[in-house]
């Protein structure tokens, strides 16, 4: 006999719900922003606008994902980037690591 | 009586090569907690002051910087050893006394001496660290880790000992960059404190470690550096600049790297980025940096137990890539990562917002608005790559993963539980902190309306754009993969050309070597005919007497030269 629980959301639906409460407390803390009358001492320069945060943050986000996936792109280990590790393989059965073997942990 | 609040750790660390186990575990936890009573015993000031080959010693100096930065790392002391306890591991459990006590020994320093001593047992301890994990891995991090520590010890040697030479008194005092000696102890406690290009260590060496050891690595090795240059220089424009590159870089390669404990490493970089930043704008910025040190301790330690635990839980090899699902067997921890990773992100109600907010004041001037701006965008970066990817990656998903290992130990979950609690205590109430920061009692109002706005909306955005690109099979870090850094540089082509230079030295030294040889045989064989002709002057074959006469009176005449002219 199966028992069926509460219907519980699906992943879409909630990611979709958490992203709307984030917009909508972006939205509202920079219509605060826009109202206060005394902004605070370190809102300087081009941070008193009222969305700066919103904007430092999204192009901040932006320019971090592209230069992950360039790191990545540029960076990622292959087979014989660090020495060490061949001659560690070489120690280990006393022969050159073979094409493809690796030497990864 | 007053004493240095690291020599309780220190001696700890004696004790531990010999006690029993029942009896070493309480040792460790009463002489932490005995390191944190000794800071608030004796007034501000210098104390036990003597005088050693002419040179002031100051092995304790207790001010504001030494009392808040000492009790971050006393406090990171009391719960490693509580940590401790999960394992049976007395190797370890020396080196953690030595680093722990190195570290606050460091810190409570007041000459440039005690400081070095305390650096290098500091480092002592973190290499001992790495090698008590029994991997071929960890023994050559330990070697390259080795490396970096005993050239920052070396540069610092040579810098205090250029100072002293030049007569200057050797306090732990601000030192004027210029010249060889200051510029030489300064990349010294650079290369300690983790700055860029000697990052490296730190990355290199903490996913090498124990889960109690990366906590303590997390949480302490960074601090022995960081309080040398607080001291000497703060106030340096290039601290600025140094630490915004090291923000942004390691936070690129914090949210790249797909190795959850190295992701930390480097997210604890961007972190320390920040402090070096803070550090170079002085006054209002000491504090700031100050208080960004105090969260970064404490965080360090929750999320170093917190996904060691979650690595040990799913063995080494699986500890990377997205969908960890950790959080389905240690959701305690995962929630006390949670509190650790909000802390780094800056988010309300923690400490680390109340940090945050205070090193943000410093920057608030016209002439710095670029730099505020580009330290707000290390913020959100920070709330990206430590604050939700590693949590996330880590803890959620849907437990796909074989998972071979045991759940987090109860003195794991009380460590890190310990931790959360000031975080949350402490951001709750930061005026406490505030209180004790230097150079003095700082006011400063974090949880006004509009800080709280800005903060609030920052984070909201960067964490919408992130949980967006998550389920999106662009995301970087979700493969397990290994990034190069610039250590790459010299482990792999600095290496070969170092191999190319010496079989090049070798070389050039076999071809002098054998053309030495046959040198010195022509040499010999030309004396022998010499010797044979000037042999009984006058038999055939040989010189006629009067060469051999005018041969013995050029050397007469040469020596009588010699003579008159010495």
């Amino acid at each position: 006999m199966i028992v069926r629980g509460e219907p519980r959301l699906g992943f879409s639906t909630q990611l979709i719900a958490i992203l709307a409460a984030l917009a909508a407390v972006a939205a509202l803390s920079g219509i605060v922003r826009a109202v206060l009358a005394s902004p605070a001492e370190d809102r300087v320069g081009p941070m008193e606008a009222p969305l700066a945060p919103a904007l430092v943050a999204a192009l901040s986000m932006i320019v971090l994902w592209a230069l992950a996936w360039v790191a990545r792109a540029a960076l990622s280990r292959r087979e014989d980037h660090y020495i060490e590790d061949l001659e560690e393989a070489e120690d280990a059965d006393g022969q050159p690591p073979s094409a493809g073997s690796g030497a990864r942990r | 009586m007053s004493l240095n609040p690291g020599l309780p750790l220190l001696i700890a660390a004696a004790l531990a090569l010999v006690l029993p186990l029942a009896v070493r575990r309480p040792v460790l936890v009463a002489a932490a907690l005995a390191s944190v009573a000794a800071m608030f015993a004796p007034p501000f000031g210098e104390h036990d002051v003597f005088t050693q080959l002419g040179i002031r010693m100051t092995p304790l100096l207790l001010d504001p910087l030494s009392q808040t930065l000492g009790l971050a790392a006393a406090a990171a002391a009391v719960v490693v050893m509580i940590a401790a306890q999960a394992r049976v591991n007395r190797s370890e459990d020396v080196a953690l006394c030595l680093q722990a006590g190195g570290a606050v020994s460091a810190v409570f320093a007041g000459d440039l001496l005690t400081y070095l001593a305390a650096a290098a047992i500091a480092g002592f301890g973190g290499i001992g660290l790495v090698l008590s994990t029994p991997t071929p891995e960890a023994r050559a991090a330990a070697m390259r880790l080795s490396i970096w520590q005993l050239g920052a010890g070396v540069g610092l040697c040579l810098g205090v000992g250029l100072l002293g030479a030049q007569g200057a008194a050797l306090p732990l005092a601000p030192i004027a960059l210029e010249g060889t000696a200051s510029w030489l102890i300064f990349l010294g406690m650079a290369t300690l404190a983790g700055g860029p290009i000697a990052h490296v260590w730190f990355k290199d060496a903490l996913p090498q470690t124990s889960t109690v050891g990366g906590a303590a690595m997390a949480a302490l090795s960074l601090a022995p550096g960081l309080v040398g240059v607080a001291r000497c220089f703060a106030g340096e424009p290039i601290l600025i600049g140094a630490g915004l590159v090291l923000a942004l870089g390691a936070a690129v390669m914090a949210f790249a790297d797909s190795d959850w404990r190295r992701a930390l490493a480097y997210g604890l970089l961007s972190h320390a980025g920040l402090i070096w930043a803070a550090l170079g704008v002085g006054g209002l910025g000491l504090a700031g940096a100050s208080a960004l040190f105090f969260a970064q301790t404490l965080a360090a330690l929750i999320l170093g137990l917190a996904i060691g635990a979650a690595r040990d839980l799913v063995g080494p090899d699986a500890a990377s890539g997205a969908n960890g699902g950790a959080g389905q067997r240690m959701p305690a921890m995962a929630a006390l990562a949670t509190v650790g990773a909000l802390s780094i992100a800056a988010c309300p109600g923690t400490i680390g917002y109340g940090a945050r907010s205070l090193a943000m004041q410093s920057f608030s001037s016209e002439e710095r608005a670029l730099f505020a701006i580009a330290l707000t965008a290390a913020g959100a970066a920070c709330l990206a790559h430590v604050g939700l990817k590693l949590p996330l990656a880590v803890f959620l998903g849907i437990g796909r993963r074989r998972m071979p290992g045991p759940a987090p130990d109860f003195s794991l979950q009380l460590a890190a539980g310990m931790a959360a609690f000031f975080v949350i205590a402490v951001g709750a109430a930061p005026q406490w902190l505030y209180a004790l920061l230097p150079p003095g009692e700082v006011f400063h109002a974090p949880y006004t309306v509009e800080r709280i706005a800005g903060q609030t909306q920052l984070l909201a955005v960067a964490a919408a754009l992130v949980l967006l690109l998550r389920p999106l099979p662009l995301m970087p870090g979700r493969r397990p993969t290994e990034l190069l850094d610039l250590d790459w540089l010299w482990r792999r082509p600095g290496r070969r050309a170092a191999a190319m230079a010496g079989g090049a030295l070798l070389s050039g030294y076999a071809r002098w070597s054998a053309a030495f040889v046959q040198w010195t045989a022509k040499a010999a064989a030309w004396s022998e005919a010499l010797a044979r002709a000037a042999d009984r002057p006058g038999r055939p074959g040989a010189i006629g007497p009067a060469w051999a006469a005018l041969a013995a009176a050029a050397f007469g005449l040469g020596l009588y030269w010699a003579s008159l002219s010495g």
